[in-house]
């Protein structure tokens, strides 16, 4: 009995002693949890290098502060500057008055912190600039072979045409020798030569100059139809912009930056408050690049220009007084007897940018896309439904049509935009 | 029969020339007398038409910006001025003072819905939680602040935060009106940290901060 006892104690022993030793296991944390922490509470404000965000960079700060600071700071920064201590009131002051917030992390959490910082991995600390160095190559000219294929095609045709010719004027001059023929006529200049084809070939000739007439008035009526439409117009823009990457890639909402389209009846180009919204953090160091219309730039430099136009200071975080307006180059260009407003087709209308301006998710360099003529307008009046579902002005209006009307407007089940009035001059004209 | 040929060939020439657009795709223009707007436009190049004042003048007009920023001293019709500084302390003071004046409907929340999608969730993903498609592409850090019910922020805080910005977060003033500002709030409140919808608002108290 007691033998049973003390072996069942022991094993009670053992395993409680193992019990212990995962939960001291557990509890030591390492600079791989401490990584994730840090990305988790601390990075939205600081770095582990000595580049200032919100907060300051950290790098060296174990060796600046002592432990036992840092965890007071670090639990709650507020309760450490009202107990008066001098450096924690020095750090408040330095940067801004900004207050950090007390963050609810473990002693054990907070030392693994530490340790990344201290000892961030090999691999984040030295900089990506080598594997993305070499995509700078030329980019091939396919516009300019082309040419010159075609110039050399056409030189070697009229070298080719000049040689039989001159082997048929005196071929045919041997044979009159000979022959004595006074009916064999010999073409002695290039005229010549041509009055002779084109006398003897009347009716291909004809038919080619009717041909050159049909196409030529062709072309002049196209020419004339693209008097001021100027559709695919892609100007260069003064800060090389990719909506590719921004509305694309990165799937920011047309509206973020073109706030005011939803309100009055320009789009609006945003103010460059709204880039500094994420390009005071990316300021595009590091060696990054970025593709934009088939090639690859570095970054730095196009965000610089936001800088420069800002009169913003990247170290200081500081804007100067003398800021400059960008030149952006206006791509849609509306004649100024036709009146357009963004907030009707956007917000009543719940009409997609990409309905006008095409996939300018996809476009590096914005062009324009539809014509903006009339007719194209007219057209998609005539074709799109009314956002009239939901809307109770609308379930009033159809409410009270007359039997008549209802047959002739709601019969499709498609109100139209030309049915309520949408191909009325005035209005677009006034 | 030459006249016939002399005139096809220079119809031929007339439309290749007519035909051609510039560098960047831009259309040739004939009398473009009311196309181009006398008033200031927005974002449009305006001045007199050089023809009647001079290339040197024009040029000099087409360079002054034309949007502009409102008069010093004037305030747009319907806006009301924020009273709480971009300090610490008007951040506390909005967080005490500050409250909701729209009512809390489910209308309002789909309508803040709409907004979020819009202005917030490339940063604070769809759920709130921080993980947006900034900070899945590794373009933005992690967003700290995590929408849930045991958050302990104030609605008034939540409005000071879109009007100045915080932290890595930009001011959001020039993109939202005041009003859309409280209807983010009250979708954010209501859909993820699981604030109840509540209509018996006290509208009067205080109509002023907005619009």
């Amino acid at each position: 009995m007691s033998v049973k006892r003390l072996s069942a104690t022991s094993l009670y022993k053992a395993l409680l002693l193992v019990l212990i030793s995962i939960f001291s296991f557990s509890g030591k944390l390492n600079a791989q949890d401490g990584e994730k922490l840090f990305k988790a509470n601390c990075a939205a404000c600081h770095t582990i290098t000595d580049k200032k965000l919100v907060g300051p960079g950290l790098q060296g700060i174990n060796d600046k502060r002592e432990k036992e600071w840092l965890h007071k700071w670090i639990k709650n920064s507020q309760e450490l500057i009202a107990s008066g201590d001098a450096d924690a009131i020095a750090v408040f002051e330095e940067n801004g008055k900004v207050v950090m917030p007390p963050q609810p992390l473990s002693d054990a959490e907070i030392d693994a912190v530490l340790d990344y910082i201290a000892n961030p991995p090999a691999d984040q600390a030295p900089k990506q600039e080598a594997s993305e160095e070499g995509t700078t190559a030329a980019q091939p000219q396919g516009e300019d072979n082309s040419f010159l294929i075609l110039g050399i095609i056409i030189v070697v045709l009229i070298i080719l045409v000049g040689l039989l010719r001159s082997t048929q004027v005196s071929l045919a001059k041997v044979v009159k020798e000979k022959t004595g023929d006074e009916e064999i006529v010999i073409n002695e200049t290039w005229g010549d030569s041509i009055r002779g084809l084109v006398s003897k070939n009347k009716g291909w000739v004809a038919l080619f100059i009717a041909i050159m007439v049909i196409l030529g008035a062709k072309d002049v009526w196209d020419a004339l139809l693209s008097i001021g439409v100027h559709e695919g117009y892609k100007p260069e823009q003064p800060i090389k912009f990719s909506h590719k990457i921004h509305a694309g890639l990165d799937k920011i909402d047309c509206n973020y930056c073109h706030s005011s389209a939803r309100h009055s009846k320009t789009s609006g180009i945003p103010s460059l408050n709204v880039c500094m919204n994420c390009h005071k953090f990316i300021d595009g160091t590091d060696g990054k690049t970025f593709e934009y219309n088939g090639k690859t730039y570095p970054m730095p430099e196009e965000i610089e220009k936001i800088y420069k136009h800002l009169d913003y200071n990247k170290e200081t975080g500081k804007y100067g007084d003398n800021p400059t307006p960008v030149k952006w180059v206006k791509v849609h260009n509306l004649p100024d007897h036709a009146y357009f407003n963004h907030s009707q087709h956007v917000v009543a209308g719940k009409q997609k940018c990409q309905k006008c301006h095409g996939p300018v998710e996809e476009m590096d360099v914005v062009y324009q896309h539809a014509p903006l003529t009339m007719g194209w307008c007219i057209n998609c009046h005539r074709e799109t439904a009314v956002a009239d579902k939901g809307n109770g002005y609308y379930e009033e209006f159809h409410a009270r049509l007359t039997d008549e009307l209802k047959e002739k407007y709601l019969k499709d089940g498609k109100l139209t935009v030309d049915e309520i009035g949408g191909l009325e001059c005035a209005k677009c004209h006034y | 029969m030459k006249q016939i040929i002399k005139i096809a060939l220079g119809v031929f020439i007339l439309a290749s020339a007519t035909g051609c657009k510039d560098k960047d795709g831009l259309a040739p223009e004939y009398m473009p007398d009311m196309y181009r707007s006398p008033a200031i436009e927005t974002y449009v190049d305006y001045g007199m038409d050089p023809y009647y004042v001079g290339e040197a003048i024009a040029e000099q007009q087409r360079n002054r910006p034309s949007a502009r920023k409102p008069v010093e001293g004037t305030i747009p019709r319907g806006y009301m001025p924020y009273p709480y500084p971009n300090t610490f302390e008007g951040y506390q003071l909005a967080g005490e003072q500050l409250k909701n004046p729209l009512p809390k409907t489910e209308e309002n929340v789909k309508k803040g819905k709409e907004l979020f999608g819009m202005f917030c969730v490339h940063c604070h993903g769809k759920d709130g939680q921080g993980q947006g498609s900034l900070v899945e592409n590794g373009k933005f850090p992690p967003i700290p602040t995590k929408f849930n019910e045991n958050l302990d922020l104030p609605e008034g805080k939540m409005f000071h935060t879109i009007t100045y910005g915080k932290g890595l977060m930009g001011s959001h003033a020039s993109q939202l009106t005041q009003e859309e500002r409280w209807l983010l709030v009250m979708y954010i409140r209501n859909q993820f940290m699981k604030e109840p919808l509540n209509n018996n608002v006290n509208i009067e108290a205080d109509t002023n901060a907005v619009h």
